[in-house]
């Protein structure tokens, strides 16, 4: 009886531990971080927006196992951290100083847009501008779907098979492009904001 | 039960085996935005160098000259904002006076040189919708021009002894005004920009009038202080009912003061 309490409770925690390797390599090339400065210095800024195509580009390398592995897939995901740790408030920007009095409000996330597109649209979000409420939210570039796994070449939605961006740029290359629209209504300042872009197996 | 005890430590072994072998691949890469969100205060004004009032005429003296839409003011501001004028002169002649470059004839003792920078009239196109919170008589210069005979200090301009210091809650502001209570309306213009107004007003453009109305004589009955509760004609100022402005070349200048309520 002992026993089979105890193979009960092996079958359990295996299932529960179930993420196992099943590809070789998986990596964003290069991974160094990039520091993007916007200023805003003048009227035609504040109305029109500032918009940097390519503020980055992710190119991804995923290798299977040298046994080949049918499980092996990926997804890719951006999240959004304001340092809220340190008491940023969910929904704004981190504040690394204010201009003048600071009397009116920090700036909110939702004023960043991010837009993710490759040639082939593999993003099921591609080429749509995306904002933000709050630090909380991420953005599926390459949704997470085990056991359904879509092989490179095919130039569709959603590639997550093994792949190169040296074989296959269209499906393994993401441009990032942001767009800032702060208006006229927060404080004047300098704030930061880090958008993480997170690789991994299935 | 030993038996059993020892299958248990073998199957958890086990367990934390396969738990720390299988760690998910991941890489991660990360982009830092910094905004820098500078204050901006832009006026952009379109004015001739130098507005001339020449007084040849004995018309002229008795209805004044006016410059209509002389000065075209237009505002680009990312921070809440109050825009005044103020009257000011080098000084030479007397603080707060306009600067007397040369005199017509000889000089008669009725004839005075101390000309107040507050004869210059000023209205405005568009109304202060950022004066609720002012406490004077006249909160802007939107009134329209009073008829030669009716004494009005509704627009004559904001002076303070010739220094730039902005108006108080009593005197006129063309926008905004005094105080800093952070409620839109009461005593600042919220930020924005005249390039995305519509419609045939806009709280960020102005054009400004220029009149000056000498009378006969020329005493400049419109002057006023500040806060235009006090005449400042040239009889009034120098009690003698016989006295009026002497003939002669004079100059002055209008600053238009931008800055955020604060």
């Amino acid at each position: 009886m002992v026993k089979k309490v105890i193979s009960l409770l092996f079958v359990l925690c295996c299932k529960n531990i179930s993420a196992q390797n099943h590809c070789g390599l998986v990596s964003i090339v290069p991974n160094t971080s990039v520091n993007q400065i916007v200023a805003f210095d003048d009227a035609t800024k504040y109305i029109g927006g500032i918009t940097i195509n390519s503020v980055t580009r992710i190119r991804v390398i995923v290798e299977d196992k040298t046994i080949p592995d049918p499980l092996c897939s990926w997804n890719l995901k951006m999240f959004i951290e304001n340092n809220s740790g340190a008491g940023t408030p969910l929904n704004e920007w981190e504040e690394v100083t204010n201009y003048g009095n600071g009397a009116g409000s920090n700036p909110t996330i939702d004023l960043l847009e991010v837009r993710v597109r490759n040639a082939c649209a593999t993003s099921p979000h591609n080429n749509i501008f995306r904002s933000f409420n709050d630090a909380n939210e991420i953005l599926e570039i390459i949704r997470e779907e085990i056991g359904n796994i879509v092989s490179a070449g095919s130039c569709t939605t959603n590639v997550n098979g093994p792949g190169s961006y040296l074989t296959n740029y269209d499906e393994f290359n993401f441009d990032i492009d942001i767009r800032l629209n702060p208006g006229v209504r927060f404080n004047p300042g300098i704030y930061n904001l880090n958008i993480r872009f997170r690789l991994e197996e299935n | 039960m030993k038996k059993n005890l020892k299958f248990l430590l073998s199957t958890l072994a086990l367990v934390g085996f396969i738990a720390t072998s299988n760690a998910q691949l991941i890489d991660e890469k990360d982009v830092a935005v910094t905004l820098d969100l500078q204050p901006v205060l832009q006026l952009d004004m379109t004015t001739a160098n130098q507005l001339e009032f020449v007084f040849d005429d004995i018309n002229e003296y008795y209805a004044g000259i006016t410059q209509y839409a002389a000065t075209i003011l237009k505002v680009s501001s990312s921070v809440s904002w109050d825009l005044y004028a103020v009257g000011r002169s080098s000084g030479a002649t007397a603080a707060g006076f306009w600067d007397q470059q040369i005199d017509y004839g000889t000089n008669n003792a009725n004839a005075i040189d101390q000309l107040p920078l507050s004869l210059l009239e000023l209205r405005q196109s568009q109304p202060n919708n950022g004066d609720g919170g002012a406490t004077g008589a006249f909160s802007d210069y939107s009134a329209a021009f009073s008829a030669n005979g009716v004494v009005s200090r509704a627009n004559s301009l904001y002076v303070n002894g010739g220094a730039i210091t902005p108006p108080t809650a009593n005197d006129k502001y063309i926008a905004g005004h005094f105080g800093t209570s952070g409620n839109a309306g009461q005593d600042f213009m919220p930020g924005g920009s005249y390039l995305t107004q519509t419609g045939t007003t806009s709280d960020y453009y102005y054009a400004i009038d220029y009149r000056i109305l000498p009378g006969l004589p020329a005493i400049f009955p419109n002057a006023g202080n500040a806060d235009g509760t006090v005449a400042q004609d040239i009889v009034t100022t120098t009690t003698n009912a016989a006295n009026y402005a002497e003939p002669g070349v004079y100059t002055m200048y209008v600053q238009y003061v931008l800055l955020e309520d604060q």
